[in-house]
């Protein structure tokens, strides 16, 4: 048993141990599916202001189709969108953080409070 | 040019005949014969085409300077270089006797050959193909290779029929070999990926433009001599430099959607045409099937119009070839070669993406989102729709061969086991250049995504970052997390996301209760909203399968999840708690 754990593959491994523990109901399947639907067009991005004053930014974003995208940057003073995502994360020194949630409203990425605010 | 037509009917004419005495009808004549209109039009007395001389193509002209101009022999500049010639008669100088016979007036005038830089061009591009072909041949060579200019200057003086004795001669035929030089290393640059192309992009422009108006086709001359000399003549190499960037020109031209076309063409016209823009045909232009040839023949039309006029089209030109230029390459810091941007946002989804300011507007100014695109907001469907459509958009937006490879290095780096989940479930790693090329509703700092309904897997190659367009330099990190993705949804028969099974979700609530209010607050990943929690977990998922694969990344929000995620990394893992 040892040796055959030891030769599986890890992807399989993950695969089997979640697929072994006790499986969503059908009515779980189902409100998953709601809120995933729920998701679509929205974004969450999250920035940093780091010691240099350059902002790293990660967004995770859901589309109106479904597709998950995901990135990663960086804006360094003096960079046209520098001042645009300070301001937006309300970053002022060195250490500061956030992430702001955007819902595509009208074909605009609109800032929201939270994803379940309903447009 | 039909809107530059004369009116065949005037309408103080028909009032004229009204009048007229001599009609053969009376007021109370209405429904007569043909025949008795042709009968009464020839009895008319005052009976008149309309003509001059009777062709009303000459009714109007203009004589001078040894030459007579009308609306069927249009002259431009090259046609005063014969003026001195022809004036050059006994009239020119005269005498004349005072009244009182006490005082004879002599009158005469010295003339001088004045040969402007665009009646030397016109005067070229009036030859055939061949001899163009001779002197825009022999440029290259000259000015590359820093000859004799005066040589050069005789020999364009002697095929022109300028004869070599015209001292203004000296500016037009440097300005001429200067362009065609300039246009030729351009190309040869460009097709060997030459950085140095960047810095000469500007100056290419101009010369084309400059050329265009002076009817000096330079495209169609090469494509001529390649097709009748070939690959053995003198100037095979550079001719054959400058028909591939034609080529590349219009294959961009083509490659576009008539939308995309129009604004190319409408930006061009309006930034530089004005009022001009109608009787150029710049419509037309835009729905051409080869721009190059299109552009050609409007440089030629430019040509009959004044200075300014054609500087403008000129101009108009250099903004058509600047969207129309292959993009320069250029070499990163860490040795690879990537295209260097023209201009930070130059794809059509982002000219169409709704302009910073009203980009990330807070939900209280919803409804106050001023001019933004019309074609998101109007409910139109983003650029991609179907798979027909990715493809297009792929092909419209190539990434470059070395990212294609570098990417496909990556995929070959996946274990056997995950390249055969990928094959079972009929995935594809799709190379794209930027990701809002094909999602155009996507910021451009994507460096990948999963599409679950058409199962691929995209990864950029480009990312906006710091102020420009960078290398995306995250390839094994982000197929990986996107791999994640994949995993994530597809692996249950019901459509279930294993990131909502019960295991994850308890991992995942596991590392939530550790985290400190302050932590929760910064990173404000968890809050009790449900649809939060939602794409929260599916992007720990992806992340820490990515992070469980071994592999690094320097994405420091990336890093900060794996920190604050143990427990759904060990799951991943496999690993026990202690591990």
């Amino acid at each position: 048993m040892t040796d055959e754990k030891d030769t599986k593959d890890p992807l399989d491994d993950l695969i089997e141990r979640f697929l072994d523990a006790p499986r969503n109901t059908p009515e779980q399947v189902e409100e998953s599916r709601r809120n995933r639907e729920a998701l679509r067009g929205t974004i969450r991005q999250w920035a940093e202001m780091k010691e240099d004053g350059t902002i790293a930014t990660d967004i995770s974003q859901t589309l109106l189709d479904g597709t998950s995208a995901h990135g990663s940057s960086s804006s360094a003073p003096g960079d046209a969108d520098y001042e645009a995502l300070r301001s937006l994360h309300k970053l002022t020194k060195p250490g500061d953080d956030s992430t702001i949630y955007k819902r595509l409203v009208e074909g605009v990425w609109t800032v929201v409070d939270d994803l379940d605010q309903q447009i | 040019m039909s809107d530059l037509e004369p009116k065949r009917k005037l309408e103080h004419d028909e009032k004229a005949l009204d009048s007229s005495k001599g009609r053969a009808f009376d007021a109370s004549t209405r429904n007569v014969e043909p025949a008795q209109v042709k009968a009464a039009e020839n009895a008319n007395p005052h009976r008149h085409s309309g003509s001059a001389g009777g062709d009303q193509e000459h009714s109007l002209e203009i004589v001078g300077f040894g030459a007579t101009v009308s609306r069927k022999t249009q002259l431009t500049e090259k046609d005063l270089s014969k003026v001195p010639i022809e004036l050059e008669t006994p009239k020119s100088f005269y005498a004349t006797e005072s009244a009182d016979k006490k005082h004879l007036t002599l009158k005469g005038g010295v003339e001088e050959v004045v040969v402007t830089p665009q009646a030397i061009l016109e005067r070229i591009g009036s030859l055939p193909l061949d001899k163009q072909a001779q002197i825009v041949g022999a440029g290259i060579m000259t000015f590359k290779q820093e000859l004799d200019h005066q040589e050069y200057r005789i020999f364009v003086g002697a095929v022109a029929g300028f004869g070599d004795a015209a001292v203004s001669l000296t500016e037009g035929v440097e300005n001429l070999g200067k362009s065609v030089c300039a246009l030729a290393e351009f190309s040869r640059e460009l097709a060997t990926n030459d950085p140095a192309a960047l810095d000469k992009a500007a100056q290419a422009k101009e010369a084309a433009g400059k050329l265009f108006v002076g009817c000096v086709g330079l495209f169609t001359i090469a494509d001529s001599y390649l097709g009748d000399v070939g690959a053995t003549g003198d100037y095979a190499k550079p001719f054959r430099d400058i028909a591939w960037l034609g080529h590349k020109i219009d294959e961009r031209w083509q490659a576009m959607s008539p939308e995309e076309k129009t604004r190319v063409v409408t930006k061009a016209a309006t930034e530089n045409l004005a009022g001009l823009a109608v009787g150029l045909g710049t419509a037309k232009l835009a729905k051409s099937m080869h721009v190059v040839e299109a552009l050609e023949h409007l440089g030629k039309d430019a040509s009959q119009l004044g200075g300014a006029a054609r500087a403008k089209s000129g101009k108009f030109i250099e903004s058509m070839l600047d969207e129309l230029l292959p993009q320069p390459m250029g070499v990163t810091p860490d040795g690879h070669l990537m295209p260097i941007p023209r201009t930070p946002k130059d794809s059509f989804v982002e000219v169409l993406k709704p302009k910073a300011p009203n980009e990330n507007i807070m939900l209280s100014k919803a409804d106050d989102i001023g001019d933004h695109s019309p074609r998101l907001s109007d409910g139109v469907k983003p650029l991609r729709d179907t798979e027909k459509e990715i493809t297009a958009a792929l092909e419209k937006f190539p990434p470059s061969e070395l990212f294609a490879q570098e990417l496909k290095q990556v995929a070959d780096s996946l274990t056997l086991r995950q390249t055969q989940y990928l094959a079972e479930r009929g995935i594809d790693i799709v190379p794209v250049r930027r990701m809002n090329d094909i999602l155009p509703e996507t910021p451009e700092q994507m460096l990948g995504a999963f599409d679950r309904i058409h199962k691929k897997i995209f990864i950029a190659e480009e990312v906006w970052s710091l102020g420009q367009w960078r290398k995306n330099t995250d390839l094994m990190f982000e197929l990986r997390h996107e791999f994640g993705h994949a995993l994530n949804a597809l692996t249950t028969a019901d459509g279930e996301y294993l990131s909502n099974e019960s295991l994850f979700v308890k991992a995942f609530k596991e590392d939530f209760d550790k985290l400190s209010q302050s932590e929760i607050a910064d990173m404000k990943l968890f809050t009790t909203q449900r649809t939060t929690k939602e794409q929260i977990r599916d992007e720990i998922f992806a992340d820490m399968y990515a992070h469980s694969t071994g592999i690094t990344t320097s994405n420091p929000g990336s890093l900060k999840m794996k920190r604050a995620f143990p427990a759904c990394l060990r799951l991943m893992k496999g690993t026990p708690q202690n591990d």
